[in-house]
């Protein structure tokens, strides 16, 4: 039955959908989207049912795809028995159990055995799975006679709209559901899905997903066709469509450790904390308990004789209101005044943090305290003045 | 009684409090409670004395400001002896006001109790830039000048060492150098410091001076006649000041005088350098100065009913000799073995009590607009901002 509809579609040119074709392939349990490994099994069997007339035609430029499919698989089998023989190498140099080595061990050990200091990081030396590094392909979208495997395979982006297909049956199913428990008066606290801690993937991600280069239209209507089923009150029971679509989002924020207040033989509580500043670097030690006397590399205040400098090492204690409660012993290395004083400030700050509450800590984070200042001296260009200067523009 | 302590605290607090009962209308600001705490600080009025003549100040004034006469600068400080940009602030304040301080009460302690039948007692101030050497040097010669001590008042000795007018090599004594003008000036500061005492001591030449073939001094010349030549002749007046600080010493060792010299910056006199060049191209050493000698005969131990009150100041020497503060290194070995044994008064930076009387000053004469100015946490961060150092808060305030 098969082979008589095959010959019968072979021979005619036109592409001609007819549903008992469609159940006998069902039938006959052949995948509408596969790998290329499994697809050649079926392209074999129909291989040998090509006439050579007007099939001959059709066939070569299948034969021709149905090859370069298998020349896919295989290189690609081939690279991954590859790269597996080498993770194996790899754990053996590094000493490792091979059993046990994974990617992010891989990543360490190629840092290790061959470091580099080029700023683009894609550049550097690594090894990663094949199906990361080559480009990810469609199996096949046909079979041998050209019949398209997927129903909007002619839409020309048939996963995407396939995406689009099953969110209107599921709002459908969402809205029969609500219509019944609205019917049985059963009032259910709201059952929306919860947007928190995920966001919608992008539209390369998406174009990743599907295999296809998505337009920006057609990403915008997805996303819009998404959130309104989000909307609806009973859309937690679709959770699992909506989270393919979805990507987890980290919200909570790494809680760094204070360290706690250190107590000197007499009881004193004190802290350290080091600051840098362009190529100074500062550490400084507050001790509770004080007096207000501030203390830099043995000297007083007169260290600094610009005011700006000394009202930077002051702002800390004046913010956290320690000013004349603490004493501050600075210690601090390197050229520059007002750097130093930045170090300084930094350093202060970081120390204080052990002395004052949250709340307090809070607002220093907010008014950059607790930030270091990361400007360093801009480099100077070939062919400029300058960093940023140009020379002289002559006209003529 | 009260305790000198309590009772420094009630004079501030009334300061405070204000002298019209304590009611914030009588300081011309509102008394609306609603907007208390918008509402400026009071502003505290700055804890003076009413005692205007040193000799009456005692520890209880510690910390008080009190009212210099403008009569008693322009006649004891015409020449300098008060630091310019303090001039300055005062003239801005329509007052001269100067704080009582320790070391200052301690001076004056040890010159009421020197023995004046034994040698000099070297009185030298010494202290960290800006913490008040001249100012105190300036209380102590009010202190004096109410006394009836004969002042010989160098205002700012490297003023001659390095700021002259004119050098000239000597006429009368072969290789030294002349400051005509300098001296001039200096002997009309003179004058005008010492012009009631002259009057009522009568002293008198007890040498010839012969200046030229037709001008003599004889002696039994009232020493004011003296002064007054080198002040008309340019030409003699070194000799002049030369012969009257000998005179002056001669008198005061015979009992008729009490004579006391003030010199700020007296390690100027052992420097090595100065800024006049001899013919062969050499910086002169300025031992060669008659004027530098005049008082350098002073601060030998040879004499008696006198008193020798200096401030020993790293910016008086040279500039790549300036890295400490203390006496044996500015004063260098020469200065140190002329000048040994002197008492040494340290000047420090101030201490809370000091630091709130200055704030509360500049606060009475409405130098500090800032509201929060005269707060907790304002004072606070001026003391930290100045380093505790009077200079140092005159400088932080002046934009406030």
């Amino acid at each position: 039955m098969a082979s008589v509809i095959g010959q019968f579609l072979r021979r005619s040119s036109t592409l001609v959908r007819i549903s008992c074709t469609v159940q006998a392939r069902v039938a006959s349990g052949l995948p509408h989207i596969q790998q290329y490994s499994s697809s050649s099994s079926s392209s074999t069997e129909e291989e040998s049912m090509t006439s050579p007339e007007g099939g001959a035609r059709m066939s070569k430029s299948m034969l021709a795809y149905q090859q370069r499919a298998e020349a896919h698989d295989k290189f690609m089998a081939d690279q991954i028995a590859e790269y597996e023989i080498g993770r194996r190498h790899l754990a053996n140099i590094m000493g490792e159990d091979p059993e046990t080595f994974t990617q992010e061990d891989i990543d360490a050990a190629i840092q290790y055995l061959l470091p580099s200091g080029l700023f683009e990081l894609t550049a550097r030396p690594a090894m990663k799975h094949p199906s990361d590094v080559f480009i990810k392909k469609k199996a096949a979208e046909f079979d041998i006679s050209g019949r398209p495997f997927h129903t909007f395979f002619y839409t020309g982006y048939p996963a995407y709209y396939q995406a689009l297909h099953d969110l209107g049956k599921t709002m459908i199913s969402l809205d029969q559901f609500a219509n019944r428990m609205a019917h049985l008066k059963v009032e259910n606290e709201s059952q929306a899905f919860n947007c928190g801690g995920s966001e919608w993937v992008s539209k390369a991600e998406l174009s990743n997903k599907f295999l296809e280069e998505l337009h920006d239209k057609h990403y915008i209507f997805f996303i819009q066709s998404m959130n309104r089923l989000i909307e609806h009150p009973y859309s937690s029971r679709a959770q699992d469509f909506i989270m393919r679509f979805r990507k987890v989002v980290i919200t909570t924020q790494n809680k760094e450790e204070i360290p706690k207040l250190m107590y000197t033989a007499e009881g004193i509580p004190y802290m350290t904390g080091s600051g840098k500043r362009k190529h100074t670097e500062a550490t400084v030690t507050v001790y509770g308990r004080g007096s207000g006397k501030i203390e830099i590399n043995g000297q007083d205040m007169r260290f600094f004789k610009v005011i700006q400098d000394r009202e930077q090492v002051v702002f800390p204690l004046q913010f956290t209101n320690l000013l004349g409660k603490v004493d501050l012993v600075a210690n601090v290395t390197g050229a520059g005044l007002s750097s130093s004083a930045g170090a300084i400030r930094l350093a202060t700050a970081l120390a204080l943090r052990s002395f004052v509450d949250e709340h307090m800590r809070e607002k220093m984070r907010l008014a950059g305290l607790l930030s270091k200042d990361f400007r360093v001296k801009e480099r100077k260009k070939p062919g400029q003045k300058g960093a940023r200067a140009k020379f002289t523009w002559k006209k003529r | 009684m009260m305790a000198p302590s309590a009772r420094r605290a009630v004079l501030l607090l009334r300061g405070l409090a204000g002298r019209h009962g304590g009611c914030g209308a009588a300081l011309g600001q509102r008394c609306v409670s609603a907007e208390a705490a918008q509402a400026p600080l009071p502003r505290p009025l700055a804890p003076r004395t009413s005692l205007t003549s040193p000799v009456e100040h005692t520890a209880e004034q510690r910390g008080l400001w009190y009212t210099l006469q403008p009569g008693v600068v322009q006649r004891l400080f015409s020449q300098g002896g008060v630091p310019k940009q303090f001039l300055t602030q005062c003239q801005t304040f329509a007052e001269t006001c100067l704080m009582v301080r320790q070391p200052s009460l301690t001076l004056m302690d040890f010159i009421r109790r020197s023995d004046l039948s034994l040698p000099p007692n070297k009185f030298l101030l010494y202290g960290r830039n800006g913490c008040g050497k001249t100012l105190s040097l300036v209380h102590a010669t009010h202190f004096l000048a109410d006394t009836d001590w004969l002042l010989v008042h160098v205002p700012w000795a490297p003023k001659w060492r390095r700021n002259f007018k004119e050098v000239a090599p000597s006429a009368t004594i072969e290789g030294q150098y002349d400051h005509p003008l300098d001296a001039v000036l200096w002997l009309q500061h003179f004058k005008t410091q010492n012009a009631e005492l002259l009057k009522t001591l009568q002293l008198v030449t007890q040498e010839r001076y012969i200046w030229s073939r037709r001008e003599v001094t004889e002696p039994d010349t009232p020493l004011g006649e003296l002064v007054e030549l080198g002040i008309g002749r340019a030409r003699y007046s070194t000799d002049c000041v030369l012969a009257l600080t000998s005179e002056l010493k001669r008198h005061a060792t015979e009992g008729r005088c009490k004579v006391a010299v003030v010199v700020d910056g007296i390690n100027t006199f052992y420097s090595p350098v100065s800024r006049y060049r001899c013919e062969d191209r050499t910086l002169l050493d300025p031992k060669y100065f008659t004027l530098f000698q005049s008082f350098m005969q002073l601060f030998k131990s040879d004499w008696k009913n006198g008193i020798v009150v200096g401030s020993i100041d790293s910016l008086a020497n040279e500039g790549w000799r300036r890295d400490s503060h203390l006496p044996r290194y500015l004063l260098r070995q020469q200065g140190w073995e002329a000048l040994d044994p002197f008492i040494p008064i340290p000047i420090e930076d101030y201490d809370d009590l000091e630091m709130r009387s200055a704030i509360d000053y500049y606060l009475d004469r409405h130098w500090l607009q800032n509201p929060q100015a005269g707060s907790d946490i304002g004072r606070r961060e001026l003391a930290a901002l100045s380093a505790h150092n009077p200079y140092l808060l005159m400088q932080v305030c002046r934009p406030l």
